[in-house]
């Protein structure tokens, strides 16, 4: 999208200034830009072109997303709690012969994001999943979490909107989330990973059915339907996955009304005495500050970044001192082992099919959330020989060639999120002494799983390896499990939206509960996480919907 | 051979922490006399050879430059640098003296016997990652295994969409 990127420099005024370019900010950018609102749109981070995306190249396999400067948040990570014995079943296995780490304390392995224009939506596998009504209400059904200040209902049509701006892939129904239309593509054929693991689980009493994914069954809107190759985590080269930069930067660019800035990065919002920002202040890549008026300011950094930015802006927006409270991560678990049959598991959309069958939060005697499980083979990075060498494959010599030819397919896994609940340990804070080439303090990710995160984790693991174990692979070659490392692809919930202004950061807009013209538009504001559901579309969704509410306040409706 | 006489056999090859502490000093006397450079690359040749060898899936490791990737796998630290000397070191004593001089029968035992030994054993941890590096290396270029006749580079093609229908709960 070289071409499509503004390169003039940043404005002196504007109606609206985004900051943060992922999947909230490119919704609100083009929710806004074509109704006729001139937006600017910065972010901290670069952009990418398809040609970065080294999925054809020799060594594609061990390649990455292609992280390059300013693609990457520093933060540090503080997860340090105590390994115990009675969650053996939580400890990982390492491939071969089921390895357990000596690791005695929690570590903190990684929080997978991307900075630039697309967001973290670059790089993610593509799930598309609205939350169930029952989640909008956790505090009044369970006592757990808070309540959203506004319902499923209400989301629906902004849910639809952002599903058809995707072309989004998915079945006819999704048990639990009713729908006012239908997906705009069909959902994808299942891959023979998709199917023996389905035949596992009917073995329990339980089903997988086809996922709502992000890349195109069939061609939508110019962007090709998916060609399968098993590779949304690395960058899709050809444009179907429908990443925030495609589905909506790019036509709020054609509106004509929004410019977008990449290595653009926010440090300061001025505050006046009326309660509203009056300005804000952006350094561009070669160092410049630039001073910018907007009408409404919108933070859409994401759940780590957006309260780094608030708590280092003097606590701007923090009146509440719930801002980087109520941190929630991807609490998670994958197992794999070998298949006795040829799947061709490499083959396919990754996770394309989906079991809700303990989505519901009230699913888990005893420990309230829901879970979601999925086939896990590209995830777990079995996507060609050369993991399959270093992991499932013992031996070595001609015999072991030939070994790992017929082995090569056969990888199959279950991997599942659960619903996290907040907790006090669980926060995002500045760092006490690393700051950025701004001088800003870093984030540091504060997380702790509380025995009632670990219930649920333990059963939903279980149960995985049941499903794993019924569909005819042997045993347990590898688990992973966030419990022994927090490992984050999910970050919500650390500028939660509320009613309360003592208890929330939010209004159920997204507003500022204080200052008038400051919105957030990211999973920030999510005040539960759902069962494992991937927040985009809920961002997506939300962002859409905030659009509408500035646009009304502009107007003077509000 | 029985079982048993097998195991006891391969535990005295099994290099102990102390065993590893004995055989450091040679390591650093041999990196010291400086003729080692060229022995310790002839045995790693030897090393990744055996461990993939020219055969009719593909060429012998070391001529896809899958040495000089197991040294910046060891390049890190100090510590990493000393366990590929060591593991050079042991690999030749465990030959009878040249690990490369061996015939590739007697390499491949060699290697066997550190490829069972125990998880749990330093140079077991050594030899995986070792073995890990040339792997990933090896079985990592798109080239070399479509020729093995496995996928190669998944894009620009692609693979052909999945056929069968939906079925049970999930049909539409």
């Amino acid at each position: 999208m070289t071409d499509r990127v503004a390169k003039h420099t940043l404005p002196r005024t504007t109606d609206v200034l985004i900051i943060g370019a992922g999947a909230g900010g490119a919704a609100a950018a083009w929710a806004l830009a074509s109704r006729g609102v001139k937006v600017v749109l910065v972010d901290a981070g670069p952009e990418f072109t398809a040609d970065e995306y080294k999925v054809s190249d020799d060594d594609w396999e061990m390649q990455g997303f292609p992280h390059k400067p300013g693609s990457q948040g520093r933060h540090e990570i503080f997860a340090g709690q105590e390994l115990l014995d009675r969650w053996s079943g939580l400890r990982n296995l390492y491939a071969p012969r089921q390895r357990r780490s000596s690791r005695t304390h929690r570590g903190g392995r990684d929080y997978a994001h991307v900075r630039g224009i697309g967001g973290t939506t670059l790089h993610f596998t593509g799930w598309l999943h609205r939350l169930r009504p029952e989640a909008f209400e956790m505090d009044t059904r369970f006592g757990v979490a808070a309540d959203w200040p506004l319902s499923y209902a209400e989301l629906e049509p902004y849910y639809l909107q952002a599903e058809q701006m995707i072309g989004v892939a998915g079945p006819a129904t999704v048990a639990g989330k009713p729908r006012s239309g239908p997906f705009p593509t069909p959902a994808h054929r299942p891959s023979m990973l998709s199917q023996a693991i389905g035949k596992g689980a009917e073995k329990l009493g339980m089903s997988f059915v086809p996922n709502s994914v992000a890349a195109p069954s069939t061609q939508y809107q110019g962007r090709p339907a998916c060609n399968y190759c098993g590779c949304c985590h690395k960058g899709c080269p050809r444009g179907d996955k429908g990443s925030a930069e495609l589905t909506f930067v790019q036509p709020a660019q054609e509106t004509g009304d929004c410019q977008v800035f990449p290595l653009h990065t926010l440090i300061e919002l001025m505050s006046g005495n009326n309660d509203e920002v009056t300005s804000a202040v952006v350094v561009d890549g070669a160092g410049t500050r630039h001073s910018i008026v907007a009408k409404h300011y919108v933070l859409a950094a994401g759940a780590i970044e957006t309260p780094r930015l608030l708590l280092a802006m003097d606590g701007l927006g923090n009146e509440s001192g719930q801002v980087g409270r109520n941190f929630m991560e991807t609490l998670s678990s994958s197992v794999t082992g070998l298949h006795p049959d040829q799947l061709g598991s490499h083959r396919g959309y990754p996770e394309d099919s989906i079991c809700w069958d303990l989505s519901d939060p009230a699913s888990i005697a005893g420990s309230p959330g829901g879970v979601l499980l999925v086939p896990v083979a590209a995830s777990t990075h079995y996507l060609g020989p050369a993991r399959y060498a270093a992991r499932l494959v013992e031996g070595f010599g001609t015999g072991f060639k030939r070994q790992l030819i017929e082995t090569f397919g056969k990888a199959a896994g279950v991997g599942l999120i659960c619903e996290n609940l907040p907790n006090p340990k669980s926060f995002v804070s500045l760092s006490e002494d690393a700051v950025d080439d701004n001088g800003m303090a870093i984030a540091r990710i504060n997380s702790f799983l509380p025995d009632l995160e670990l219930e649920r984790l333990a059963f939903a693991t279980a149960r995985a390896e049941e499903i794993l174990i019924a569909s005819g692979v042997p045993e347990v070659l590898e688990r992973v499990t966030t419990y022994e490392q927090f490992s984050s692809t999910h970050v919500m919930g650390t500028c939660r939206m509320g009613t309360d202004p003592e208890k929330s950061v939010v209004n159920s807009s997204q507003r500022s509960h204080r200052w008038s013209n400051l919105w957030i538009s990211d999973a920030s504001v999510f005040p539960s996480s759902g069962g494992g559901e991937g927040p985009s579309l809920t961002v997506h969704a939300l962002s859409l919907r905030m659009a509408d509410a500035i646009i009304a306040q502009a107007n003077g409706a509000v | 051979m029985p079982e048993t006489a097998n195991r006891s056999r391969r535990d005295g090859f099994r290099l102990t922490r102390r065993k590893l502490l004995l055989l450091a000093p040679a390591a650093i006397v041999s990196g010291f006399l400086g003729f080692s450079t060229l022995r310790m690359e002839n045995t790693l040749e030897a090393f990744v050879d055996t461990l993939l060898p020219s055969d009719e899936f593909g060429p012998a490791a070391s001529t896809t430059g899958a040495v000089k990737v197991l040294q910046a796998a060891f390049s890190g630290t100090l510590l990493r640098r000393m366990e590929l000397r060591i593991l050079t070191v042991w690999l030749d004593i465990a030959a009878g003296g040249s690990f490369s001089g061996a015939d590739p029968a007697a390499r491949f035992q060699v290697v066997d016997r550190l490829d069972r030994q125990s998880e749990h054993t330093t140079s077991w941890r050594i030899y995986r990652r070792a073995r890990t590096s040339v792997m990933t290396h090896y079985f990592g270029s798109a080239q070399r295994v479509l020729a093995m006749g496995l996928p190669g580079a998944p894009q620009p093609d692609g693979y052909e969409a999945p056929q069968l229908p939906w079925v049970g709960a999930g049909r539409d």
